[in-house]
């Protein structure tokens, strides 16, 4: 056995053990030669050491970060499946076909028109307050989300996004804070997650601008992808602009490169 | 679920079933944490990187490879996530406290290395020396020593030849030992 094998051999002891005759191979040669005996003596005792180094336990609260980590993918995932349908074909569906059960339904709304008419005058006070509520539920909500969204720990971030998707309509200020995690905060997946909660309320014009905007500022080519994708299936003409200025970015990922490319030639 | 494999869970997880990745959590947290707690020395960096894993896994399901092996796809994601987070902080250096090397109080400086036991002092000074050590040869070390990995895996997750790990590894534990006694101002031999 010579220096560099025996050298090969002490990392097997370190890392996976050596059989009986590999070690006392080793030990002969290492009592042989005294610069691999010095290193050996030196080099296991570190080893043994970063052994003793003390590990911590993971906190209390990360199988639950974990879990509201998934049900908050789940809700966001379902709530992206689901094929849009418009408001007229929605209200077509529910009209039912049988002249008779159309003329029932249109003598229920009748009664039931006025008996709510009557409520509504007699009750209009209540429903001011049941308004105010439902007002403030909404504030507070607003509240929470912007306030997780400023958090320090990424988990706490996470979760204000899946919080501010819940808001429905979504907040122009909410939408804001999440344009602005989508460019500014230092987590990729935090990100990911506001682009998902913003790709939502992608018909305003407003977050489709700033979906566009966000294209030349990203560097993570994860969510570079991502845009490029919505850009795509948004058939978003205006964002050809934008992933141009992307195509010209220093070192850019190629796996972006390719899609970027794609993404051009179906936006023009 | 003790008896499925991680291959065959993460396939579930890339057909949809979500539930499965709770079953590769409860299975890869630990290690992962304590991957990324020797890699920053940090346990709230590492429990945010572990999360991050775990929700790029979700994320990317479709990368997975149906014949893959999962935990060196599951360790080359935490590595690129802990490269995402140190571009991102490149001004900062996460240590276990802000010293530097010049305020340690040097050993003897003639002591030779008797160190078949490290004194409690000696492993708060080999903590600092491996996260002075470079982030791949810091890596590697941590892969071999602590997350119970054959050469094949670790191989697999550095992009090397297994052959090349063992040289690799001495490497690493060497320059850890001219870090370690340079700050201990202790010689080597």
């Amino acid at each position: 056995m010579n220096c560099d094998q025996a050298r090969e051999r002490m990392v097997d002891r370190w890392v996976t053990g050596v059989d009986e005759a590999q070690r006392i191979e080793l030990d002969s040669h290492i009592a042989a030669c005294p610069s691999c005996r010095e290193e050996s003596e030196s080099l296991q005792a570190l080893w043994n050491g970063l052994g003793d180094l003390p590990i911590e336990e993971p906190g209390r609260t990360m199988r639950a970060d974990f879990h509201r980590m998934l049900e908050a993918y789940r809700l966001g995932a379902s709530s992206a499946g689901k094929p849009r349908v418009s408001a007229w074909d929605w209200l077509k569906s529910l009209w039912p076909q049988q002249p008779l059960v159309q003329f029932a339904l249109a003598g229920a709304a009748l009664v039931f028109g006025l008996i709510a008419g009557h409520l509504y005058t007699a009750r209009g006070h209540d429903q001011e307050r049941i308004a105010g509520l439902t007002s403030e539920m909404q504030q507070m909500r607003q509240l929470v989300a912007l306030s997780l969204l400023q958090q320090q720990s990424a988990s706490d971030r996470l979760r204000g996004v899946s919080y501010s998707v819940r808001m429905e309509p979504a907040d122009e200020e909410v939408l804001s804070a999440l344009l602005s995690t989508l460019n500014h905060d230092p987590n990729v997946n935090v990100r990911l997650a506001a682009f998902d909660a913003l790709r939502q309320s992608a018909s305003r014009r407003n977050v489709r601008q700033g979906l566009r905007e966000a294209l030349s500022r990203q560097d993570s080519p994860l969510l570079q992808i991502a845009l490029i994708e919505w850009a795509v299936e948004a058939n978003d003409r205006a964002a050809a602009a934008a992933l141009r200025q992307l195509e010209h970015q220093p070192e850019l990922n190629p796996a972006v490169s390719v899609r970027l490319k794609s993404a051009l030639a179906r936006l023009q | 679920m003790a008896a499925v494999h991680d291959d065959e869970l993460m396939n579930r997880v890339r057909e949809g079933d979500t539930d499965s990745l709770a079953h590769l959590f409860e299975r890869h947290h630990r290690p992962l944490f304590r991957f990324f707690f020797h890699l920053s020395g940090s346990a709230g960096l590492a429990e945010d990187l572990t999360q991050e894993v775990f929700f790029r896994m979700l994320k990317f399901r479709a990368t997975f490879q149906k014949d893959a092996r999962f935990t060196p796809w599951m360790y080359q994601i935490a590595r690129n996530v802990h490269v995402d987070h140190t571009r991102r902080k490149q001004n900062e250096m996460p240590l276990y406290d802000d010293r530097t090397d010049t305020e340690f109080e040097p050993h003897e400086p003639g002591m030779s290395a008797e160190l078949n036991l490290l004194r409690a002092s000696d492993l708060a000074i080999l903590r600092k020396a491996l996260q002075r050590l470079p982030a791949e040869r810091r890596e590697l070390l941590i892969l071999s020593r602590w997350q119970n990995l054959r050469y094949e895996e670790i191989a697999a997750i550095v992009q090397c030849e297994p052959g090349a790990v063992k040289t690799r590894v001495f490497r690493a534990m060497r320059q850890l030992s001219d870090i370690f006694f340079r700050m201990s101002g202790r010689k080597a031999s």
